[in-house]
């Protein structure tokens, strides 16, 4: 099962992790909630962007975007 | 945005928003004259006319407004006020029973305000779980569920934690 997981904080401030995912589909299924969101594509140095986790998929790896 | 008003109303917190005005502060220009160019200021992104901002909440028995500034980094709003509570600026339309917004919200309010200074950060402890805390998050929520949709993915689940406010959005993608 693919999962997308948004925490918002109590400010607003969003996170999204996704759990499932292999490869890029990480970044193609979350590239929507980014882009409204406000993410850009060159947004890797923003430390103030919505954080973006991928946990799982088959190879077992913990990634981490953004 | 109308989906997180309607949501806070339907609680009680009854405020509303318009878009592309200048909140009601003590200055006329105040946004121009107290936060553009001052300390802080790098954090937000101002329109031609600065005191312009894209949404400003009315909140119901208050003489002030909340502008929305957009931040710098593209991402969302930060609410800014004036907490200022002793008498509104002359010719501020305001009755006998209207107040400050400090007065009108009391504790129930957290964000940054602006005074004489400067911008200040958050009226309240961090973590306080409250009016524009709870709007950012609910307009958090409806974007992430519009998004979603549009995007065909389906929103499985959807739970609020009373104490914190933290909204955790299930979305399962085929």
């Amino acid at each position: 099962m693919k999962t997308i997981t948004v925490k918002i904080g109590g400010n607003g401030k969003p996170e999204i992790k996704a759990d499932g995912f292999t490869g890029g589909s990480c970044k193609l299924a979350t590239k929507p909630l980014l882009d409204a969101f406000g993410a850009t594509a060159d947004n890797s140095e923003n430390t103030d962007a919505p954080e973006l986790h991928m946990f799982g998929g088959e190879d077992e790896t913990e990634n981490e975007f953004l | 945005m109308a989906a997180a008003i309607s949501e806070l109303c339907a609680r009680g917190i009854e405020i509303s928003i318009v878009e592309n005005e200048k909140p009601r502060m003590y200055y006329d220009n105040q946004i121009a004259k107290q936060i553009q160019g001052k300390e802080g200021s790098e954090d937000f992104s101002f329109n031609s006319d600065p005191d312009v901002c894209d949404f400003v909440v009315k909140v119901p028995g208050s003489y002030y407004d909340i502008g929305l500034l957009r931040n710098a980094d593209g991402y969302g709003y930060t609410p800014v006020f004036d907490d200022y509570t002793g008498r509104p600026v002359s010719g501020a339309q305001t009755t006998a029973v209207m107040k400050g917004l400090k007065d009108v919200l009391g504790n129930q309010w957290k964000g940054k305000t602006q005074h004489w200074a400067g911008v200040k950060n958050d009226t309240e402890a961090e973590g306080s779980l409250f009016s524009i805390g709870k709007f950012l998050a609910s307009y958090s929520k409806f974007t992430a569920i519009e998004a979603a949709t549009l995007a065909g993915h389906s929103v499985a689940g959807c739970t609020e934690d009373p104490e914190t406010g933290e909204i955790n959005l299930t979305i399962n993608v085929d």
